[in-house]
């Protein structure tokens, strides 16, 4: 990758609270153009992460590096949208975005025009001058959006974008995120905890957990990495025989991987429906009770954060 | 501009926030009229205050007209009108004056709290007065004539000389009558109490007011005297001081709600930092300040923005407070002029507190430690500009010949007593300009304070 190729790069960049290291050692590019996912547990380090980049956040140690194209500052060249719905809710759909604006010093003559077209593109036009306070909570995520967008930055930030969205709603968002991109070649990054949102938007992810950077690939990297063979997650009724269930398991069958996760046995194996029940006879043999097991044909990101941590993503 | 579009945006926050609005304008009013019902503004349950009085005053000789001077005692006349002040609407006596020759036994009596004060009327207090009215007719005559006359007489009208022109009864000059001149005279009246002791507070405030006024009219009286002589006019040749109720100068009567109103507006303007602090503390809490802070913006466009928004609700809340305060019965000294002033005094004072409040702001985490922090600030510095008692003297050096007490380097000392001076004495813009001056330097100190702070703890990146 040549120096232009990056947008935003950080250099060993740890942030430490009282001891505690919430970020270590995070090295990492984002490209020109690519919807970059930080996927990982809540409190693995994710929004931490970011605010350090946009410069919220002094970290301990380590570096961030802007690479524009254009001569713009930092601030310019960066939209965060927050986690939380950050408005102002005395103020209208319209008159929330346009201050925004003011405040990035983009000119009036073309504030009007921009306002309106994202209220259009976000949905919200038919609110535009509603008070924020009496719209949706739908509503005020995408305003929330629309603010961080109206002095068209180069680089995106969006913190866990669709928590609280219902699922059309979240369809739309990802559909609008993905527009945004390639509309505008604007580099996004979003973090998330939801191994659909990475795996549908993202062209590359980033796995972090106890805020280390484990992984970075493209999404079907990281899925084939994980191996061959289908998933068998079983639940038993006695939880707390889990492990020693897992160990019958292995000494039954041909298994490549296996682990607790949660409440419920995840068994990865060649032919694994084939030897599906060889697993289930070994486990009632030796008494254990089986709720349910069920199969998963191919891999996906919570698999390869299991793979990587041993816990699942809602662990 | 940016500041402009914070301002804007704030005060549409503002006026459509319904609730906070509505207690926003009450706020003052219901404040004026507790504060008032509490000084018992327009109510007639006034009993006297009961006060001691020295007079240790030996009199002096008194130019009463060109060519007659006539052994006077101000003291006894002080006294007098001391004695013959009222309560607003009524006849209760204001004073309930007990004259002593001992300072010993009123200062015992001031312990026990059996009187509210102790006035000592020195023993040159006529001969002080009586370079007043020399003075004020120098001046007079001075004015009357011109220098050119004057000099034309052969001698310089200058208030040093040893002797000067002379002026007559008949009009013009001649030789019968010489300009008096002044000597070097420190009449020193005290006014003796325990500060801790409310009703030493109300009283000293009244006494002061009384003896400007009484300087001032015995001024007045020469003054008119010294016009009618010169102008050949027939001059009475009665008493300088007139004893009768009229008290104060400009004002028909007073209560002591009169006299605390400057502290009660300026006690209420400092609470309303603890609105302010809280607006900015509401944007730090909710993460607006943080979606600010990631942009353009600077922490100057953010605090002037923020400080002309709640300076329109600081003149709103003067006017609402004056507006009550006259309501109930308050009743200033001076004219129109006066009043008008005193409402830009406090819409600057009001101004200096919006610029607490942002600094209150800097420190506080979010809206409830705000108004905990604000009040526990407010509070006290009310106390501390004496808007309602006198404070110890703690000089800590001289400005311009005048010494300047450590309470100086608030501004709502300055606005305390330039409300005093306009609202209670009934002077004029003349006798507020240092204060007026003073009120607005430190006030932009204090918004240049709260800039930096709140750009440094609330702008910057976070640890």
């Amino acid at each position: 990758m040549g120096k232009t190729d990056f947008v935003i790069e950080t250099n060993g960049l740890t942030k430490k609270f009282d001891g505690l290291t919430a970020v270590e050692d995070l090295s990492l590019k984002i490209h020109k153009g690519e919807i970059f996912g930080f996927l990982g547990p809540n409190g693995a380090g994710k929004t931490t992460s970011i605010r350090m980049m946009v410069g919220l956040l002094k970290p301990t140690s380590g570096e961030v590096n802007l690479n524009m194209e254009e001569p713009k500052s930092f601030k310019e060249g960066i939209g965060i949208c927050p986690q939380e719905i950050v408005l102002w809710e005395d103020l209208t759909a319209y008159e929330n975005v346009h201050f925004m604006g003011r405040m990035y010093e983009v000119p009036e003559r073309t504030l009007a025009n921009r306002v309106d077209r994202l209220l259009d593109d976000l949905q919200l036009t038919d609110r535009r001058d509603s008070l924020a306070s009496d719209l949706s909570g739908g509503m005020k995520r995408r305003l929330n959006l629309g603010m961080s967008l109206v002095h068209e930055p180069r680089i995106v930030v969006l913190d866990e974008p669709s928590a609280g969205l219902d699922p059309q709603s979240r369809l739309s968002l990802w559909e609008f995120i993905r527009r945004l991109r390639a509309d505008a070649n604007t580099s996004i990054i979003l973090t998330t905890h939801l191994m659909e949102e990475a795996n549908r938007l993202s062209d590359r992810v980033g796995i972090i957990d106890h805020g280390k950077l484990l992984v970075v690939d493209t999404p079907e990297n990281l899925k084939k990495s994980v191996g061959e063979g289908d998933s068998l997650s079983i639940e038993l009724s006695d939880k707390k025989a889990n492990e020693e269930a897992l160990e019958k398991i292995r000494e039954a069958g041909d298994v490549l991987e296996g682990s607790v996760v949660g409440d419920r046995l995840l068994v990865r194996a060649l032919d694994a429906i084939g030897q599906m029940g060889k697993f289930t006879r070994a486990l009632e043999d030796s008494g254990f009770d089986v709720l349910d097991v069920s199969v998963s044909r191919t891999n996906t990101l919570e698999d390869v954060f299991i793979h990587l941590t041993g816990r699942g993503l809602r662990s | 501009m940016k500041f402009y579009q914070v301002a804007v945006k704030g005060l549409k926050e503002i006026f459509r926030d319904q609730k906070g609005l509505g207690l926003l304008l009450a706020f003052p009013a219901i404040f004026m009229l507790v504060f008032g019902f509490a000084f018992s503004g327009g109510q007639g349950e006034n009993s006297p205050y009961v006060i001691g009085v020295i007079n240790r005053d030996s009199g002096a000789e008194v130019m009463v007209s060109a060519a007659e001077t006539r052994q006077e005692n101000f003291g006894v006349d002080l006294v007098s009108t001391l004695e013959g002040l009222t309560f607003e609407d009524g006849d209760v006596p204001l004073f309930d004056v007990q004259t002593f020759d001992d300072a010993e036994e009123g200062d015992s009596l001031l312990q026990d709290r059996d009187i509210s004060a102790l006035l000592i009327i020195p023993e040159n207090f006529s001969r002080g007065m009586s370079q007043i009215i020399k003075s004020t007719i120098r001046t007079e005559v001075t004015s009357l004539v011109g220098e050119i006359v004057i000099n034309q007489s052969g001698t310089s009208p200058s208030a040093s000389e040893e002797s000067g022109p002379s002026f007559s009864p008949n009009g013009g000059l001649s030789t019968d009558t010489t300009i008096p001149r002044t000597e070097d005279v420190e009449a020193k009246t005290i006014i003796r109490g325990d500060p801790g002791y409310v009703a030493f507070g109300q009283v000293q405030g009244i006494l002061t007011g009384v003896l400007g006024s009484f300087k001032d009219r015995t001024a007045e009286t020469a003054r008119e005297r010294a016009r009618s002589f010169f102008n050949g006019g027939k001059v009475e040749s009665n008493n300088f001081v007139e004893v009768d109720t009229e008290s104060i100068s400009g004002s028909q009567s007073f209560s002591i709600f009169d006299y605390q109103a400057p502290g009660i507006f300026l006690f209420a303007l400092l609470m309303s930092a603890i609105g302010v602090a809280g607006a900015l503390s509401k944007e730090v809490e909710a993460g607006t300040l943080e979606r600010l802070k990631l942009s353009k913006m600077a922490s100057f466009d953010l605090m002037f923005g923020t400080l002309i928004t709640w300076s329109v609700v600081a003149v709103v809340q003067v006017l609402i407070l004056f507006a009550v305060a006259i309501l109930i019965g308050f009743s200033w000294s001076g004219g129109i002029t006066s009043l008008l002033l005193a409402i830009l005094v406090a819409v600057i004072g009001g101004i200096a507190s919006v610029a607490l409040g942002l600094l209150i702001a800097a420190f506080s985490e979010n809206e409830k430690h705000a108004s905990n922090l604000g009040t526990l600030v407010s509070v006290p510095l009310s106390f501390l500009v004496g808007a309602f008692f006198p404070l110890p003297k703690l000089p800590i050096g001289k400005v311009f010949g005048s010494t300047i007490e450590i309470y100086e380097i608030l501004p709502w000392t300055h606005a305390a007593n330039a409300l005093r001076t306009l609202l209670t004495f009934g002077g004029g813009f003349d006798d507020i300009v240092f204060n007026l001056v003073s009120l607005l330097i430190l006030t932009a100190i204090l918004f240049a304070i709260g800039v930096f702070f709140f750009s440094k703890n609330r702008l910057t990146a976070i640890r």
